[in-house]
């Protein structure tokens, strides 16, 4: 990989490497009016990444790869500065997708390189790759197809497509990013950035409160996740569900503040139904015990076979709940960062810390 | 669960505690401590006799050098001994976060209670739990890929085994992903959509019409490059050639049956009827039951739905007689099952070329070849359990007074529990057997023999003396 590659995949320790061996100190980058494109551009690395997505531009040169490769610390800066959760996921998801687009299209030869720094072991093929299968549970999609069980697996290794592989670096890359943030700033760097700062502060209040209607108090049956849709339609028709789905069912409800005797109406059409029985169970999941419970993540549903399938909504979340949020943030019903809060930590607290 | 407290309800008494402490001792200082890989980097834990019945467990303590911990346990001489699965950067910290998680074994927890079978004795049991451990160990050397020098296992000294991996590309990862394995090895979330694909070549049936082409016929897709395939699809078409030559040779009722209960099993957990409407699945049952002869086409035309809509209707009914097609299916499997042809290309090409049989005994073969760890069907995570304890190999279980025998692969295949794992001497002493006595302690198979007790003074050799009394059921007399 040659400094252009850098400039696509700058969170390689390549890529740091090659910065580390630029011959300016980090504090110019901040300071010099020679870089004012560089602190442009890693701002509105930030910003797209709350948008669209983090576009790439056209690189012909080795002077605008360097320009491209050191807004990226700029980025990082920018975002550790800010120092807000759903900033920092939301950024370094953005970046590992744009890059996904690009690993597509890299040699094999790079491919090589990129995997071995990211200490994959893999061995790449020109269609089919084998990866060993510790760093394959690392990095694989949560769903059915994903799961280790229904891969073929031979001593270890793993076979995948180049496609497949393609998003298991994308995912290496988000773990990467992520886990890197917030990085330590010297000190004074923030006081420099103030105005970057606040632009991006603002775009985050704004995107807050576009869709923002009054709160998040009705319950919005057309927001719930196809898991969820499919069990109350069973649920309604009289199927007995399993015991685990019904635990993520009951507990999904409550989570989002539906109350138990709604919740025990749904139940009533079983052929088995026993009220008492079911108010006692709604209630202990309730935490009428004093333990709430949390409904299931998405890994954990498809455990136990009751994911049935994904929609474009589920390719971007990785909780039931937050499905729930993401899709009444999408149709404008809520605020996306207050329901977050409130449904995945508040009602959790027991359970977490056990 | 380190210790399940239900072994021992009982109170053990002074004396009864004192001797059993002492025998302890004279094992732990006659015996050279082997100590676990890396051991200072991880947590150890204890119970003591003082508190037992009570399960007090004493954990956070670590130790800098062999001889400390040799020191600690000959001094101490605990009931049970434990040691963390993790590593830590500061072991004997009292809290989690202190401690620094490093990265961890990776630990399979095999025990007879988590198996589907009853065992008539002891003996039995761990018979059973012997042979889950070896199919587990197929998954981890074959599947997994892991070397046997990273691989111990080991006897709990109960009802099991403890498998202990340590290939350093195991130890970082992290609880989920340490799930995905015990999904793997017990069957979970097995999708056969994944395990097929359809089949290059084209089979072909041969009928009174000549050949037909039959509907999907598939392809395991492990089999693609390799012979005989690997992983889960080896060990599906190893299992389909079994049945066909298992059921082949039952007599022809008996065989029937089989497979009629396999087919009605399978077909009607599989078929969904939401989409007809109450009135029609009525109007199907109502002809069905009022001729019984009456054809799937004749009612489809009747009501004017699809056939297989009423096939279904009537499996969910459990109207649908499977006798007629299953005998036509069985007659075809004999032949297969004679035919080294026919076995050849299930066994070595993986083609499966018979839906309607075959997906019931694939969902069998998933079944069967499953393994049944706690942690897959109980909430127990023991294996996804990043800093769990467990027992430290050659120390002794303080509930059976047997030892927790590391054990390596070939060592393993000729372990017989009840004699290898037994330390104490065959001098005879007393013991007061107490009441209640429960039928499982009532008779003791060990070192090949076997001893019946009953409830007041019993004369036994000291292994089995002190078998009983680590179960509670008998003092010291």
């Amino acid at each position: 990989m040659d400094v252009l590659d850098f400039a696509n995949f700058p969170f390689t320790n390549c890529a740091l490497r090659y910065v580390e061996g630029l011959d300016f100190q980090l504090d110019e980058l901040f300071s010099e009016l020679a870089f004012e494109g560089v602190r442009v551009r890693g701002k509105e690395r930030v910003l797209q990444a709350m948008g669209d997505g983090i576009a790439k531009p056209d690189i012909s040169d080795e002077t605008d790869a360097k320009m491209e490769l050191l807004s990226y610390p700029v980025a990082r800066i920018l975002v550790s500065c800010i120092n807000d959760t759903f900033l920092t996921r939301r950024y370094s998801l953005a970046e590992a997708k744009s890059a996904h687009e690009l690993f597509k299209n890299l040699s094999l030869a790079s491919l090589k390189e990129l995997a071995s720094d990211f200490n994959i072991d893999i061995t790449i093929g020109e269609h089919i790759s084998g990866i060993h299968f510790t760093d394959y549970v690392r990095f694989a999609v949560r769903e059915p197809g994903w799961k280790l069980i229904n891969r073929n697996m031979d001593h270890g290794t793993v076979q995948i497509s180049n496609k497949e592989f393609a998003r298991i670096m994308e995912e290496a890359a988000r773990k990467r990013i992520e886990s890197n943030l917030p990085a330590d700033v010297p000190p004074g760097i923030c006081t420099v950035l103030e105005d970057a700062i606040l632009e991006i502060r603002g775009e985050m209040e704004a995107r807050r409160t576009e869709f923002s209607i009054d709160g998040f108090k009705e319950i919005m049956p057309d927001c719930f996740p196809p898991c969820v849709v499919h069990a109350l339609s069973g649920a309604s028709s009289g199927v007995n569900l399993t015991h685990t789905m019904r635990f993520a069912l009951t507990s999904f409800l409550l989570n989002i503040g539906m109350n138990v005797d709604g919740i025990i109406d749904l139940f009533n059409v079983s052929p088995d139904f026993d009220e008492e029985k079911t108010r006692y169970q709604v209630m202990h999941i309730q935490g009428a015990t004093g333990t709430a419970y949390k409904s299931p993540s998405c890994s954990t549903m498809l455990t136990y076979g009751n994911c049935i399938g994904k929609d474009s909504v589920c390719e971007r979340i990785s909780h039931p709940l937050g499905y729930y949020s993401k899709k009444a943030w999408l149709t404008g019903k809520g605020k996306d960062d207050e329901i977050k809060d409130r449904v995945l930590q508040d009602r959790t607290k027991t359970l977490d810390k056990t | 669960m380190v210790l399940n407290p239900k072994d021992n309800k009982n109170p053990m008494n002074f004396r009864t505690k004192n001797f059993l402490r002492k025998r302890f001792q004279d094992y732990y200082n006659s015996t050279d401590l082997a100590m676990p890989h890396d051991f200072i980097r991880r947590e150890w834990g204890f119970i003591f006799f003082d508190q037992m019945p009570e399960v007090v467990m004493r954990r956070h303590k670590a130790f800098s050098s062999g001889g400390e911990a040799a020191e600690y346990i000959r001094g101490m001489v605990p009931a049970h001994l434990y040691h963390s699965a993790a590593y830590y950067e500061y072991p004997g910290a009292g809290t989690m976060k202190e401690k620094q998680w490093q990265g961890a074994d990776l630990i399979f927890d095999l025990d007879a209670d988590h198996l589907p079978q009853v065992p008539r004795s002891y003996a039995e049991m761990l018979d059973n739990v012997k042979n889950e451990t070896m199919k587990l160990l197929d998954f981890l050397l074959d599947d997994f890929g892991f070397t046997e020098d990273v691989i111990s296992i080991v006897f709990s000294g109960g009802r099991g085994y403890h498998i202990h991996v340590h290939d350093p590309k195991v130890l970082s990862l992290e609880s989920a992903e340490r799930r995905e394995i015990v999904d793997y090895v017990s069957g979970t979330g097995l999708m056969t959509d994944f395990l097929f694909k359809p089949a290059k070549h084209k089979v072909y049936a041969e009928g009174k019409f000549g050949k037909k082409q039959l509907e999907s016929s598939k392809r395991i897709s492990s089999f693609d490059d390799v012979t005989g395939g690997f992983g889960w699809g080896k060990r599906i078409s190893q299992y389909i050639i079994h049945f066909m030559k298992d059921i082949s040779q039952k007599n022809r009722e008996e065989a029937v049956n089989e497979m009629v209960e396999l087919i009605r099993d399978y077909q009607s957990k599989k078929v969904s009827t939401h989409h007809i409407s109450p009135d029609k699945e009525e109007l199907i049952i109502r002809m069905k039951t009022e001729d019984d002869k009456m054809g799937l086409k004749r009612i489809a035309d009747a009501v004017r739905i699809p056939v297989d809509d009423v096939r279904n209707v009537l499996i969910k009914n459990n109207l649908m007689n499977f006798k007629r097609e299953t005998t036509v299916k069985l007659n075809k499997i004999r032949n297969m099952a004679q035919n080294p042809k026919a076995l050849e290309m299930i066994g070595k090409k993986g083609m499966i070329d018979d839906p309607y049989i075959f997906d019931a005994v694939v969902e069998k073969a998933i079944e069967n070849n499953s393994i049944n760890l706690g942690s897959a069907h109980t909430d127990e995570p023991v294996t996804a359990d990043i800093k769990r304890l467990i027992r430290m190999p050659s120390s002794l279980h303080g509930g059976s007074g047997m030892k927790v025998v590391p054990l390596t692969l070939p060592e393993f295949k000729k372990f017989e529990p009840l004699n290898d794992a037994v330390v104490f001497s065959s001098r005879e002493i007393d013991i007061e057997v107490i009441s209640p006595l429960k039928p499982r302690n009532s008779k003791v198979e060990m070192k090949g023999k076997s001893f019946t007790v009953s409830e007041g003074i019993n004369t036994l050799p000291e292994y089995a003396a002190i078998y009983l009394m680590c179960r509670g059921a008998a003092e010291y007399a």
